[in-house]
């Protein structure tokens, strides 16, 4: 499969753009990274852009383009001497619109820079895209045709936007697409027998009497085609003090789907499911109530956010002791990315995980399904921090100096503590502004606070982060906000 | 009958309710708004420096709009110095004069009027404006018989009542 690939990126008589469609799971990044990898060692990388919805900026729409220029300008430098002027011109090309984008700073050089190339955008389906049609297939639709040398390697669930971008007239004929999940089963079966069996009698003194290859049958059937199943076991069964096999016990004794009630097209996931209910039931299953809701609060802070924050930011912001949290992250660590430094912000192991705890019909074991609720949590726990944390010259900037004149900025954003907990508090509260809630009356309390005492302290963190920017878009979508819940709020009071 | 008039009352209490919290909601909505505005007139001043925060934009801003009102108590320095890039709008009660060629101007010690030295293809002009319309009071040539070149220098006496420029002779 690699190799058909590998031959696809060498062969400019193929079709420029190659589509590699397949479900949560299925391995779509790991086989993007390794082709960029490859791609990259014979020279003909040009580009690469992973998409990732924890990142804001990893998941901006008008990122995409100005990051693949930016990197073909330091690879060839004939695109570099191209580029340039056109930016001087025109600095602004983040507010651009996508097809000016792709005309002005990558189709325009790589025509006159005449560049042969292969650009690689994983997970285009991470992006924030409303449209009924992806907006960046649109415009790729239009200008494949005009660079015959660049060829496009594009990951991504088979989400309809995506799909229907992908069958529309413009780009149908130049796309050879690959479905993962249409791969033979026996083939990928004995993928994951492989996996299983290496990585197991890794874990035992015994290779020999284990695992047997009932477990080994039994875990095959419940992977059911997804990687993701079985690194997610593996993970789990690595456990510092506890018997792989006992943890093995606890997943194989589970009851193994075969009739699913629910809807259609979850039912793929269901052995999946059933994991990672296995694995919160066995790390919590002496909890009191008090405990589960201080779980979900912990992991809500783990898979909501828009920026990936560390256990000690966790702590911080959601007004727990960092010991607490740290425990608590590491007894569901199969499931995380784990580091050591408790500074380092963590995230989930896998995006399926975040697709599974924030869907009820998913997650039917709800002490730990993450309800829309928990964003009106994280945007009141930011609006509460930096009530607790703001104030007048927090990082002791001299009178009347420009940010610019400052020589040890940077040192005094560290001493002042605004990295971590605060930052993200003031970058990102108002990504948590959600329609839908009934505390609606007590975010216009802590706005109302937050405008009323705080704000200009808030503006400098931003005007020292140089995120300006921001409070504008919080700004906008208070106000926006503020429109939509008025007709709500009749009923609440 | 009591049971009716609880419920009415009920009703009243509501409605009162009701009306409190849309006013709430609107009221928060002008200070959004207003504060939107704020940041967006003063972006270039608010990303290079943030004392100029309250040096510059807040002192700057209109002196009826919401965020004075709420944080008059903030603004510390009587002297404003402004960095580049402000942007005139009608948010801000800064304005601009349009000249053809370098410039420099001094305020008269009340505050009222404005003098500004232009120098322009070596001739120097003076001209005194109101400082809230910007319309011109009174321009001033070189005199007869004196060289061309004027001195970059113009100040107003402390009382405001002379005007004083040096020139070459």
């Amino acid at each position: 499969m690699l190799n058909e690939i590998e031959d696809w990126t060498e062969d400019f008589s193929k079709s420029p753009v190659f589509w590699l469609n397949g479900l949560a799971g299925t391995g779509k990044s790991t086989i993007a990274q390794t082709i960029a990898e490859r791609v990259f060692a014979n020279g003909h990388l040009g580009a690469s852009f992973f998409c990732c919805r924890a990142f804001e900026d990893r998941s901006d729409l008008h990122l995409i383009f100005p990051t693949l220029a930016f990197q073909l300008a330091q690879r060839y430098p004939s695109f570099r001497s191209l580029l340039i002027p056109l930016l001087q011109s025109n600095p602004d090309i983040f507010r651009e619109s996508l097809h000016n984008q792709m005309q002005e700073f990558l189709l325009k050089p790589l025509l006159s820079a005449n560049i042969s190339t292969v650009i690689v955008i994983d997970a285009l389906d991470e992006c924030k895209d409303e449209d009924p049609e992806s907006a960046v297939l649109l415009v790729l639709g239009k200008s494949i045709s005009k660079v015959p040398g660049v060829k496009f390697f594009i990951t991504s669930r088979p989400e309809t936007h995506i799909t229907s971008g992908f069958r529309g007239p413009l780009l149908k004929e130049w796309t050879e697409a690959f479905v993962l999940h249409h791969v033979e089963p026996r083939i990928v079966h004995s993928d994951i027998h492989l996996f299983f069996k290496h990585e197991l009698s890794k874990l035992t003194r015994r290779p020999k009497d284990w695992p047997t290859d009932e477990h080994l049958d039994s875990l095959c059937r419940r992977a059911d085609g997804f990687f993701v199943y079985a690194v997610a076991t593996v993970n789990f069964l690595k456990h510092k003090f506890k018997r792989p096999s006992d943890r093995l016990d606890v997943i194989t004794k589970s009851p193994e789907s075969t009739a699913y009630e629910g809807k259609a097209e979850l039912k793929v996931y269901t052995n999946l499911d059933s994991l990672y209910t296995s694995i919160f039931q066995a790390a919590f299953c002496k909890n009191d109530p008090e405990d589960d809701a201080m779980v979900r609060s912990v992991l809500s802070a783990v898979v909501l956010v828009t920026n990936p924050l560390s256990p000690s930011a966790i702590a911080t912001l959601m007004g727990f002791e960092r010991d607490v949290v740290l425990s608590l992250l590491e007894s569901v660590q199969s499931l995380l990315v784990l580091h050591d430094d408790i500074n380092h912000p963590i995230q989930a192991f896998h995006k399926s995980f975040l697709d599974f705890i924030i869907d009820p019909a998913r997650c039917n074991d709800l002490r730990f399904h993450i309800s829309p609720d928990y964003q009106i949590e994280l945007l009141l726990r930011c609006l509460e921090l930096m009530d607790k944390s703001l104030k007048k010259n927090i990082c002791s900037i001299p009178d009347y100096a420009l940010n610019s004149e400052v020589e040890d900025l940077q040192r005094r954003i560290e001493e002042s503590g605004i990295r971590g907990a605060l930052e993200y508090a003031c970058r990102s509260w108002h990504n948590h502004l959600i329609v839908r809630t009934d505390r609606t009356a007590d975010v216009v309390s802590a706005l109302r606070h937050f405008l009323e005492e705080k704000f200009l302290f808030w503006l400098e963190v931003l005007s020292i982060l140089g995120a300006v920017g921001d409070a504008v878009r919080a700004l906008n979508a208070t106000v926006l906000w503020l429109s939509e819940v008025c007709p709500d709020l009749w009923l609440v009071y | 009958m009591s049971r009716f008039m609880a419920c009415l009352l009920g009703l009243l209490t509501l409605n009162q309710n009701q009306v409190r919290a849309s006013i709430d909601v609107d009221s928060l909505t002008n200070t959004a708004t207003d504060f939107l505005h704020f940041v967006t007139a003063f972006f270039e001043v608010i990303s290079q420096s943030e004392p100029h925060i309250y040096h510059s934009a807040l002192q700057l801003t209109s002196p009826s709009s919401m965020i004075r009102e709420l944080y008059t108590h903030q603004i510390c320095s009587p002297v404003s110095k402004v960095v580049t890039g402000i942007a005139a709008s009608e948010d801000s009660c800064v304005a601009s004069i349009k000249v053809k060629a370098p410039t420099r101007g001094v305020w008269s010690p009340s505050g009222r009027l404005i003098a500004t030295y232009t120098a322009r293809r070596e001739i120097g002009t003076i001209e005194v404006r109101d400082s809230d319309t910007l319309e011109m009071v009174s321009a001033l040539e070189p005199p007869a018989g004196y060289s061309k070149y004027w001195r970059k220098s113009v100040a107003f006496s402390p009382d405001g009542c002379l005007l004083a420029c040096s020139y070459n002779g």
